[in-house]
C-alpha cells in the first residue's frame, strides 16, 4: 500500500492529485445515484381523495377517519405503516412497514390507502410489476 | 515512468468515462412504468402503463378507473342504487327490466354456471350473507348449521333455473326463489378489467398491466421487456411460488383460500363457497390461477376450478380451449397445465 502511495506521489503533481480526488468524489456520487430514491413523505387517501401528508423524517403517530372508525398511522425512522383494525381484509396489517417511493399499504374496508410519494426509481429493477394475489 | 499532468488527467477522464458507460449501459433500465392505484370494487386496483405521454396517460387511466366505478355502481349488491340491488330487492318471480350490459354479463355467467355444473354460481348472495364474509367486522365462526341446511334444501330445488334472463323483446331478469340472490363477486371484477383494457386501448395506451385484486390482464410490454409478475404464496404473504413474463393480451385470475378467511377449531373457513355443500369449498386446493384470453372467463373459471378440485376442475378446463391453469394443492405441491405461462420458483 505504502509503495503504491509512494509511486503515486512520485508520478503526479499536487494538481494531478487534486483532479484525481475530485474525480473520485464524482464516481462515488454516480454510485449513489444508482440507489433507489427513498420517499420523503407519504400521502394518506380516504376513498381515493388525499386527506393527509406525513413527512417521513419525523417520527409521529396519528389517526385518520376511516369508514369504520379511526385508523392509526405510524411513522418511524423513515418508514410508515397502518395499524389496527385486525381484519383479514385489511391488507395494511399484512403489509407492515413500507418505505421507498411508490410503496403502498391499504385498509380496504376502511377505504384508506397509504402511499409513499414518488414513482418507482428507474433503477429499481428488483421489483415485480405486479403480484397476483 | 512519470505520467505527467496531461497523462494523469487523461487517465482520470477515462476512468470517469468508464463509470458513466457502466451506469448508462450496464445498469441501464428501461423507463419505469407509471403506476396508479385506487380503491374500487372493494379491492385495490393498480394500473401500470409504459411509454405513454403523461397527459394522455393521466386522462386514459382516469377513464379506466371511472369505468371500474361505473361497473361497481351497476353490479355491486352493496350499492343501494345498483341494478343488482334492485333485482335482489324485487319480489321473487317478478320480472325486472335491466340494461343490456348486465343481461349479457349474466348470460355469460349462467353459461359458466351450466358448464361447471353449478360449481360457479351467480345466485349465492343469501348463502354469502349467512357466512358474512362481506360484513365488518368479519366472521369468526361458521353460521348456524340448520340455517345453511335450510338454504341448501331450497337452493337445490331451483339452482340452475333460479335466474331467468331474457334479451327479447326487452332485457329482463327474474329470480325464482328466496334462496337465490345475485352476487357477481365471481365475475364483475373480471368484467371491469376487460372493460378498462378496452378503454385504455381506445385511448392509445397499448402497454398496460392491470391488477384488480387477483384479476389481471396485460397488453404490450415495457419497450420490449415483458411485464414481470409474481404469484403469491398462499401461506406466506411475502413469498412467491411462481413468476412469469406476461404474454401480450393474456388475462389471469387467482382464487384462493387466503384472502378472506377465519380459523375456528383448527379449520380454515374461507369466502369461496361451494353451492353443493353450503360450506367453504374443500376440494383439496388452496389456490387456483387461470390464464385465458379475457378476464371474465379467467375470473369465473378460477372460482369453478377451485370449487371442483383438481380432477373435475381440470376436466372442466378442457372445455375452454386456450385456457391454462396452475393449481396449488393443500399440501403445497402443485400441478400446472402444459401451456401455463410461468415458472415455479418455491423450493420445498
Amino acid at each position: 500500500m505504502n509503495n503504491w502511495l509512494s509511486l503515486l506521489g512520485r508520478a503526479s503533481t499536487l494538481a494531478d492529485r487534486w483532479v484525481m480526488g475530485v474525480s473520485g468524489l464524482g464516481i462515488v456520487a454516480l454510485g449513489l445515484t444508482m440507489r433507489a430514491v427513498p420517499g420523503s413523505q407519504a400521502t394518506v387517501f380516504r376513498d381515493n381523495h388525499p386527506v393527509l401528508t406525513l413527512p417521513l423524517d419525523r417520527d409521529v403517530t396519528t389517526e385518520v377517519a376511516g369508514r369504520l372508525g379511526p385508523v392509526t398511522i405510524e411513522v418511524r425512522q423513515g418508514r410508515v405503516r397502518l395499524l389496527e383494525y385486525l381484519s383479514p381484509r385489511m391488507i395494511g396489517t399484512r403489509t407492515g412497514w413500507i418505505e421507498g417511493a411508490g410503496r403502498m399499504a391499504a385498509c380496504v374496508p376502511c377505504g384508506i390507502l397509504l402511499q409513499v410519494e414518488g414513482g418507482r426509481s428507474p433503477e429499481d429493477t428488483s421489483e415485480w410489476d405486479a403480484v397476483a394475489q | 515512468m512519470k505520467l505527467g499532468r496531461r497523462g494523469l488527467f487523461g487517465v482520470v477522464v477515462a476512468l470517469v468515462g468508464v463509470a458513466l458507460v457502466v451506469k448508462w449501459v450496464w445498469f441501464a433500465a428501461p423507463v419505469a412504468p407509471h403506476v396508479t392505484t385506487r380503491l374500487v370494487m372493494g379491492t385495490l386496483v393498480t394500473i401500470s402503463t409504459w411509454g405513454v405521454p403523461e397527459e394522455r396517460e393521466r386522462r386514459a387511466v382516469g377513464m379506466a378507473f371511472e369505468e371500474f366505478t361505473r361497473i361497481e355502481a351497476m353490479m355491486s349488491r352493496f350499492q343501494p342504487a345498483s341494478e343488482v340491488t334492485r333485482i335482489n330487492g324485487a319480489r321473487r318471480g317478478e320480472v325486472v327490466s335491466v340494461s343490456e350490459e348486465l343481461a349479457q354479463l349474466l348470460l355469460q355467467g349462467i353459461g359458466m354456471q351450466r358448464r361447471s355444473q353449478g360449481a360457479f354460481a351467480l345466485g349465492l348472495a343469501p348463502l354469502s350473507d349467512l357466512w358474512g364474509f362481506s360484513r365488518e367486522p368479519p366472521p369468526v365462526a361458521p353460521p348456524d348449521g340448520q340455517a345453511v341446511a335450510a338454504w341448501l334444501r331450497r337452493y337445490a330445488s331451483v339452482a340452475e333455473a333460479g335466474i331467468q334472463v331474457t334479451t327479447a323483446p326487452e332485457f329482463t331478469v327474474r329470480l325464482e326463489d328466496e334462496s337465490i340472490g345475485l352476487d357477481l363477486g365471481g365475475i364483475a371484477k373480471g368484467y371491469g378489467v376487460d372493460r378498462a383494457v378496452e378503454i385504455l386501448h381506445r385511448q392509445g395506451v397499448d402497454n398496460v398491466l392491470i391488477n384488480a385484486g387477483g384479476d389481471m390482464r396485460g397488453m404490450g410490454s415495457k419497450g420490449g421487456v415483458p411485464w414481470h409478475v409474481g404469484l403469491r404464496d398462499p401461506r406466506d404473504p411475502n413469498g412467491l411460488v411462481a413468476v412469469l413474463d406476461w404474454v401480450d393480451g393474456m388475462a389471469m385470475s387467482t382464487s384462493g383460500d387466503y384472502e378472506r378467511f377465519f380459523m375456528a377449531e383448527g379449520r380454515r373457513y374461507h369466502h369461496i363457497l361451494d353451492p353443493a355443500s353450503g360450506d367453504s369449498a374443500r376440494s383439496g386446493l388452496m389456490s387456483v390461477s387461470i390464464q385465458a384470453g379475457d378476464s371474465v372467463t379467467a375470473d369465473g373459471l378460477s372460482t369453478a376450478v377451485f370449487v371442483l378440485g383438481e380432477e373435475r376442475g381440470l376436466r372442466l378446463l378442457q372445455q375452454f380451449p386456450g385456457c391454462e391453469a396452475l393449481l396449488i394443492r393443500a399440501d403445497g405441491t402443485f400441478v400446472q397445465t402444459p401451456g401455463f405461462v410461468g415458472r415455479w420458483v418455491k423450493t420445498p
